[in-house]
């Protein structure tokens, strides 16, 4: 569905964007992750032929974003929600939505059937008539998103979608990109937000000017760290530690106070031995769980290798 | 370009000014004034103390003015000069008018940051720029236009309480005025408030700088109430043509500035 080549953008003589290469699938979310100033924004902006790539171009379900007849298409395609919610604050929550309604060609007989629909879905329905300069931060993020869903898009782009928002409303957003996404639309969500990212993307790339690292989270923790299981045992000694570091399956093994966290190759596989072992060793086993690593530590850890 | 999409910005746009207090003030508040000050403190006077005036000034004033004939008496030929002299003063109104509300518009949507949105949809840059320039410029010609039928009403009014005969400003010089010069005048102002809104973020910057725009036409006005020299229908037409040549450079640099590249990444 979006399929990114050599993707660069410069401004002057900073190479914001570079060579991206990417491949994202219908109905997927994927996640982009990466710091301030990382090129995300920069890269969302092509994607949606707002800037022109300096090199490299992308493809949008075929069609391509530095070709000018193509370009109309593709607006027409996508749905974006920006950093800042963008709306009119002096119009009506009802006004804002008709406005794009009518921009993005949606029937006349459809408009008020969508927009009464998407703003029941954001709870605001009832103050469709007021201006929207007196809603919260989270009404007018969730009025951004029924804008950029009013014309039905088949790929949206996610810019920062819960910034700024309290839990129960983030919680709301997400749920509801879960929702689009059960729809068959593919996301592309850049996010700062790490446990988001984790929750509800399918796969995430990082970056910073270019692709640090694309997988699904599971796949990158389990890349990065290997399976790691913590055993906590009543007293760890030396020569304790000694012993199962010698084990043939256990890869790597560090201890943090009477927890022993080991990385074996198939947990499922190794588990019991390592008890065995455990045990024939003396040690008295009190708790044995899998470690997992968060999205943060495997983002950390990308990053720090790339500087 | 697309004209339910140009027809779909206008009607933003008009929604928008309608709610601006600002702006709206200043479509009703300058035409009013204009229309009511200048017959009050120019024509009313001349009509009810014709004494004031001597024959010198009416000799000098039939010489230049216009369509004046040597038979006019010295009131008539002082009330056609006044209304003849003071449509530039009244030029000022589709120059300023337009600048108001665009800056609004333009820089308005740039500080709220509804521009991105905006330009992420299918709609060409052309088709923006003219919803938003129609959108300043109709309302400020009716404005203009509105302005100046009052004009000619109360000149009648006064004309035919004082002197008992009606006279009215040279309809002709007036329609050139109106029908060339005001248009082209709006839409250069249009332009220019686009040119320096893409680099000043206040809507009060925007209008100030393209308040240049007045002091020509401020020249203009008072060179001919000193009675030097007399705006005819062909100096007129030479001047709108003149302005129509700039409105095209004007466009020309407009264009090249709202583009959806040069708005997002060089605008400040």
């Amino acid at each position: 569905m979006i399929e990114l080549k050599g993707l660069s953008r410069s401004f002057g003589k900073n190479r914001v964007v570079d060579n991206i290469n990417l491949t994202i699938n219908q109905g997927e979310v994927f996640g982009f992750l990466g710091p301030n100033g990382a090129g995300k924004t920069t890269t969302v902006r092509m994607l949606a032929c707002l800037i022109r790539p300096s090199e490299g171009t992308a493809l949008i379900d075929g069609l391509d974003i530095r070709k000018e007849r193509d370009a109309m298409q593709i607006r027409q395609k996508i749905g974006m929600l920006t950093e800042s919610p963008g709306l009119y604050d002096t119009l009506s929550a009802n006004r804002n939505l008709e406005f794009y309604a009518k921009l993005y060609d949606v029937p006349e007989a459809k408009r008020k059937e969508r927009i009464e629909y998407y703003l029941k879905m954001m709870g605001l329905w009832e103050r469709r008539n007021e201006p929207v300069g007196g809603f919260s931060k989270g009404m007018k993020q969730k009025m951004a998103i029924a804008r950029c869903l009013i014309h039905e898009p088949k790929v949206l782009f996610l810019d920062e979608p819960t910034s700024g928002l309290d839990p129960e409303a983030s919680r709301v957003v997400r749920d509801f990109i879960l929702e689009l996404k059960g729809e068959g639309r593919t996301i592309f969500l850049c996010t700062h937000n790490l446990d988001e990212a984790d929750r509800i993307c399918d796969r995430i790339g990082i970056m910073k000017s270019t692709i640090l690292g694309v997988d699904e989270p599971s796949r990158l923790k389990n890349e990065l760290y290997g399976r790691t299981i913590a055993v906590q045992v009543k007293q760890v000694t030396p020569a304790l530690v000694e012993s199962v570091k010698a084990l043939g399956f256990v890869k790597d093994l560090s201890s943090d106070g009477n927890t022993l966290i080991i990385t074996v190759g198939t947990p499922e596989q190794d588990n019991p031995a390592l008890v065995r072992a455990l045990v024939s060793l003396g040690a008295d086993v009190q708790f044995i769980y899998e470690r997992k690593h968060s999205l943060e530590e495997v983002y950390f850890k990308i990053m720090g290798a790339a500087k | 370009m697309t004209f339910s999409k140009i027809m779909a910005i206008m009607e933003k746009e008009f929604d928008e000014i309608m709610k601006n207090k600002m702006i709206m003030g200043s479509i009703f508040l300058l035409p009013l004034l204009f229309s009511i000050i200048i017959p009050a403190a120019m024509i009313a006077p001349i009509a009810f103390e014709p004494s004031a005036f001597s024959q010198n000034d009416t000799i000098k004033y039939v010489g230049m003015l216009p369509g004046a004939v040597a038979s006019d008496s010295p009131q008539v030929v002082m009330i056609k000069f006044f209304t003849a002299a003071v449509m530039p003063l009244f030029m000022m109104l589709p120059a300023m008018l337009p600048a108001v509300i665009s800056a609004y518009s333009i820089i308005g949507e740039k500080r709220n940051r509804t521009l991105e949105p905006l330009l992420a949809a299918p709609v060409t840059e052309y088709d923006i720029m003219i919803g938003k320039t129609l959108s300043a410029i109709i309302p400020a010609l009716l404005a203009t236009w509105i302005s100046a039928l009052l004009l000619f009403g109360s000149t009648a009014l006064i004309t035919s309480m004082a002197m008992h005969v009606v006279v009215l400003p040279d309809p002709i010089l007036w329609a050139t005025g109106m029908l060339i010069t005001a248009p082209a005048l709006s839409f250069l102002a249009i332009m220019f408030t686009i040119i320096v809104s893409s680099r000043v973020n206040d809507p009060r910057v925007a209008q100030q700088l393209s308040a240049l725009l007045i002091i020509p036409i401020m020249g203009v006005f008072f060179v001919e109430i000193a009675g030097l020299i007399m705006l005819d229908v062909r100096t007129i037409i030479i001047l709108s043509v003149f302005l129509i040549a700039l409105d095209a450079v004007a466009l020309r640099v407009g264009k090249a500035l709202f583009e959806r590249e040069e708005i997002l990444t060089r605008w400040k």
